[in-house]
């Protein structure tokens, strides 16, 4: 990374007739002593802590799942599809989606779940949206398999890695 | 901090016998940086802290699959400006607060906070910012304090530069009113 040479971001400020140009300021924060030198190792500490190799045991279907990767999944969908119920109507004995979007918003708006728990869970399970469905014996419906990717990629982007590793087929 | 490039720091995580060195050595080059990103936009040193781990804890989680079409620099800046700006998020919401409560709430951790040592002239420039927007907060902030080039802060906050740029120069502006009035 190459930072801006400062010059350039006081012309900026002179440009913009700011009087923050007439010098450099600092934040002003501070941290306890020895703050940084303790940091790395407390990370550590906590990555150990949550090493995904103590909750791998051998799953039913033969491929090695964690359980709890597993359940985190099953949550999750339980999750969005409930938020998508909300915003059916009964429509002659049938359920129907009045507004996709809106519900998209719901789901967005649904923040006591980690999306970063969420992603690491479904990617880490090898799991496609067509296995979450299967697994929890829901038909096939096109509005709830859109809403999913939706989401999925939608917490792809947000850190920023590739939607379709955990939007597409495995196999 | 460690001289290692960031190629060489993500070629030893994911080809060396020991990726936890490779990661710890990550911390260690990028923990300042993040961690001074992150409490200028939340403030207290506590939220800060938590979350500067959080960020590393998501990194370690997903730097297996980091396919380094962008910068290990830029996307864990990423990771930290949106984790940030969720915490101010969830704050907000918890509180059922206004915009200009929680920037007053902000501004009245900074007066209380044993952690903070600017003079006169620091604190009210960050009292000013305190009254913008979180997202322009983290513009002005990145081009203000992290000196960022324009084109790093658009992989970061995932907008055009252009967009950036005339946030920042509204941000000035309402930052001149603040400390002119």
């Amino acid at each position: 990374m190459t930072k801006e040479p400062p010059e350039n971001i006081r012309q900026e400020l002179i440009e913009a007739g700011s009087t923050l140009s007439s010098g450099r300021h600092r934040d002003g924060f501070s941290v306890p002593d020895a703050y940084f030198d303790t940091l790395p190792q407390k990370i550590q500490e906590k990555i150990a802590e949550r090493k995904p190799s103590d909750y791998r045991i051998p799953a039913l279907t033969g491929r090695k799942k964690p359980v709890f990767v597993f359940i985190a999944s099953v949550v999750a969908f339980v999750a969005i599809t409930g938020l998508l119920m909300i915003r059916h109507e009964a429509d002659n004995g049938h359920l129907a989606l009045t507004d996709d979007a809106f519900s998209m918003d719901l789901i967005s708006l649904y923040s006591s779940l980690d999306p970063y728990f969420i992603y690491e869970a479904v990617l880490e399970s090898d799991m496609t949206v067509d296995e979450l469905q299967f697994g929890l014996e829901i038909e096939e419906n096109d509005d709830y398999q859109h809403a999913l990717n939706e989401y999925l990629e939608g917490i792809s982007d947000y850190y920023w890695q590739d939607a379709n590793v955990i939007t597409d087929p495995v196999n | 901090m460690t001289n290692y490039s960031d190629e060489e720091l993500l070629d030893m995580y994911s080809n060396g016998d020991n990726p936890d060195y490779a990661f710890n050595l990550i911390v260690r080059k990028y923990q300042q940086a993040l961690y001074w990103h992150i409490r200028r936009l939340v403030v207290v040193h506590d939220d800060a802290n938590d979350i500067v781990q959080d960020v590393f804890l998501k990194a370690w989680g997903a730097l297996g699959r980091f396919r380094r079409d962008a910068g290990l620099y830029t996307w864990l800046y990423r990771i930290a400006t949106n984790e940030a700006l969720t915490f101010l998020k969830r704050k907000k919401n918890r509180y059922f607060l206004p915009f200009i409560d929680v920037g007053k709430e902000l501004a009245e951790s900074l007066e209380a906070d044993v952690y903070y040592e600017g003079n006169e002239i620091e604190k009210e420039i960050q009292k000013a910012i305190l009254t913008l927007p979180d997202k322009q907060r983290a513009v002005f902030s990145l081009r203000y304090y992290d000196e960022m080039k324009y084109e790093d802060m658009a992989a970061i906050m995932g907008t055009s530069q252009g967009a950036l740029k005339a946030s920042y120069h509204h941000a000035v502006k309402k930052i001149e009113k603040y400390i002119g009035s």
